[in-house]
């Protein structure tokens, strides 16, 4: 049912200055049968202080798959219940999950790779400090921990001491970084978004926002898994989707660089229903994307830019298969509490109009439909 | 028309903004500094902007005295912003400036899109209306939280403590001008550091250490140091 591509582009103003791309994407299908997919995103903040955002971004991204993929072991079980329990497949407490985890990642990359003053991302960090006002203290005070650091790592031989030692809150900022992204399936969809970044849900009656944007992001500023307090930014819901014409033909899902490099929210808007088009094929799409994608970096913002798109696979049926499409598509209805009653009576009337159009074609002497 | 998914691209705009005093006590050599500083770093603000192709620099002016005046009605690209000198009369309404820039950075003025603002206030004395007041109001749009606000007092009857409330950075404290070279090199600093600083991508200066959302932008970097040997020539205010 889903198809999936990503692609992160180095920015064009960091390409003139050797600096490596700070985002990270993923997608792709979580069945077999791909009725069930993801599209991630997350951006690294890629000042001198964030040194490691580019890794922070990458953990980002694998934490949020892994939350999805749990949460599609819980849809399983919900509906081999029979229930239809969104709160208990997809909780707020993802949130918190999703965090904890990424600074438990962040931990294990740190320990496994202390950062030393001899690092180029710390050497320019400290660089940048020595060059802002009362910048000689905080460099004073970053070698000290660096050094303390080094202490704690020639102190422990084994890796399990060195990890009780090194504290995250100190290094928790040079991982910092942005996420958002989407699990969908035949009747739902799931989101998650901390930070900027958008997330465009293309549907046959337009195309819009998934999450309106907001004041708290202008100017470059967004919140951050490396802020304490990062899970009162975080939106994180999901819902049925209300009858076929509400069912999204395509989610698009891209870090800032995207959106601001369009001088309207309508061409951001645009960008999702020209890249997710029926007629563009996934190669067509793996193909260009990434040179879309460097162009729009070189003539709008010079971010980093990624973009993870999910996309209804085009049905070739038959009427009858049609029907019987419609008449499964009834019974899940049924099955889910939660949609059945709007289910049958959005169900009821396609199948009615299939019936007539049927009807009209076998009275004209068509046969099929395609 | 492109070949590109999606409508008009375009780089990212950085509004510049001049907030000067024009009060009848900027008469004289301090006026005169000022029109010559902010003229003659033009040259250098567009070279600075010029750097980051993708960040388009706008200024905008606005005096105040009795009352403000804007100098356009619309932010100029840089390229092809001009200086009009200025001349010095009236009160010193730095209140009434700071409500007009609560309006010019509210929500629905400034481009979505933007970078963060430059906001450079610059005075020689002491607000003869409500500033409190009027800065209350400007520091309640989003646009004016994120802006990098810098301020220059000139000569010594400047109240520093007006400059660093407008500044709202315990780290950044306001520059003092006691001399034209001093207003000079700081005009010069705010025209090309600070529009590097703030035009440049994410990657450029460190991130302020408190947990508020991150600040991409960073803290602006260090102000020129003054030279005891350049002021001996000089008038001093």
């Amino acid at each position: 049912m889903w198809s999936a591509s990503h692609h992160s582009v180095v920015g064009a103003s960091h390409l003139t200055k050797g600096v490596p791309c700070q985002d990270a994407s993923a997608a792709g299908l979580i069945d077999k049968q791909g009725s069930w997919a993801y599209a991630i995103v997350a951006d690294g903040h890629g000042s001198a202080r964030h040194f490691r955002s580019d890794v922070g971004a990458r953990i980002a991204v694998s934490v949020l798959q892994e939350a999805f993929s749990q949460a599609y072991n819980r849809i399983l079980d919900d509906q081999s219940e029979g229930l239809a329990n969104l709160s208990v497949q997809w909780p707020s407490s993802v949130a918190q999950w999703v965090q904890l985890r990424w600074q438990d990642e962040v931990h294990s990359h740190l320990v496994a790779n202390p950062p030393t003053s001899d690092d180029l991302g710390v050497r320019r960090y400290l660089d940048a400090l020595s060059k802002t006002k009362g910048g000689e203290r905080k460099e004073a005070a970053v070698r000290e921990d660096l050094s303390r650091l080094e202490d704690v790592i020639a102190k422990h031989a084994g890796l399990e001491g060195l990890q009780e030692s090194i504290a995250v809150a100190a290094w928790a900022d040079a991982y910092g970084a942005t996420l958002l992204g989407v699990m969908a399936g035949p009747a739902a969809m799931y989101w998650f978004q901390l930070g900027d970044g958008n997330i465009g849900v293309v549907r046959e009656g337009g195309t819009d926002y998934l999450l309106q944007p907001t004041d708290e992001i202008l100017g470059n500023e967004t919140p951050s898994l490396c802020m304490a307090g990062a899970v009162e930014h975080v939106e994180v819901g999901g819902r049925y989707f209300d009858g076929p014409y509400d069912t999204p033909s395509a989610f698009v899902v891209t870090t800032d660089g995207l959106p601001n490099s369009y001088v309207e929210r309508r061409g951001f808007l645009a960008f999702c229903t020209d890249v997710t088009k029926p007629e563009l094929s996934d190669d067509e799409l793996q193909t260009k994307l990434p040179i879309w994608m460097a162009e729009i970096s070189r003539q709008g913002s010079g971010d980093d830019i990624s973009v993870a798109i999910l996309r209804v696979k085009p049905r070739e049926l038959s009427a009858d298969s049609q029907l019987s499409a419609d008449r499964s598509w009834l019974l899940s209805g049924v099955r889910n509490s939660f949609a059945a009653v709007r289910g049958i009576s959005v169900a009821r009337d396609r199948i009615s109009q299939r019936c007539e159009q049927r009807q009209g074609r076998l009275d004209s002497g068509r046969t099929s439909l395609l | 028309m492109h070949d590109l998914p999606g409508l008009e691209i375009a780089n990212r705009p950085l509004r510049f903004y001049w907030v000067l005093d024009t009060s009848s006590s900027m008469s004289g050599s301090k006026i005169g500094t000022l029109n010559h500083a902010i003229r003659e770093a033009l040259p250098a603000m567009r070279d600075a902007a010029a750097e980051n192709a993708h960040a388009s620099v706008e200024v905008k002016v606005l005096t105040f005295a009795s009352g403000t005046r804007w100098m356009t009605p619309a932010p100029v690209p840089v390229e092809t912003f001009t200086w009009t000198d200025v001349s010095a009369d009236g009160l010193t309404d730095m209140g009434a400036a700071m409500r007009e820039m609560a309006k010019e950075l509210s929500i629905d003025n400034m481009p979505e899109r933007g970078l963060p603002p430059v906001v450079v206030l610059v005075s020689d004395g002491q607000p003869t209306d409500n500033f409190d007041g009027g800065l209350k109001q400007l520091l309640e749009q989003p646009w004016a939280k994120r802006a990098v606000r810098i301020a220059i007092g000139i000569g010594g009857d400047v109240v520093p403590d007006v400059l660093r409330k407008f500044i709202g950075h315990v780290e950044i404290e306001p520059l003092q001008a006691d001399n034209s070279k001093d207003l000079v090199n700081y005009i010069r600093w705010v025209s090309t550091q600070i529009v590097k600083a703030v035009s440049a991508p994410k990657d450029q200066t460190p991130t302020e250490e408190n947990d508020t959302p991150t600040k991409k932008h960073g803290l602006p970097p260090a102000p020129p140091p003054v030279d005891p040997a350049d002021v001996a020539d000089d008038v001093v205010w």
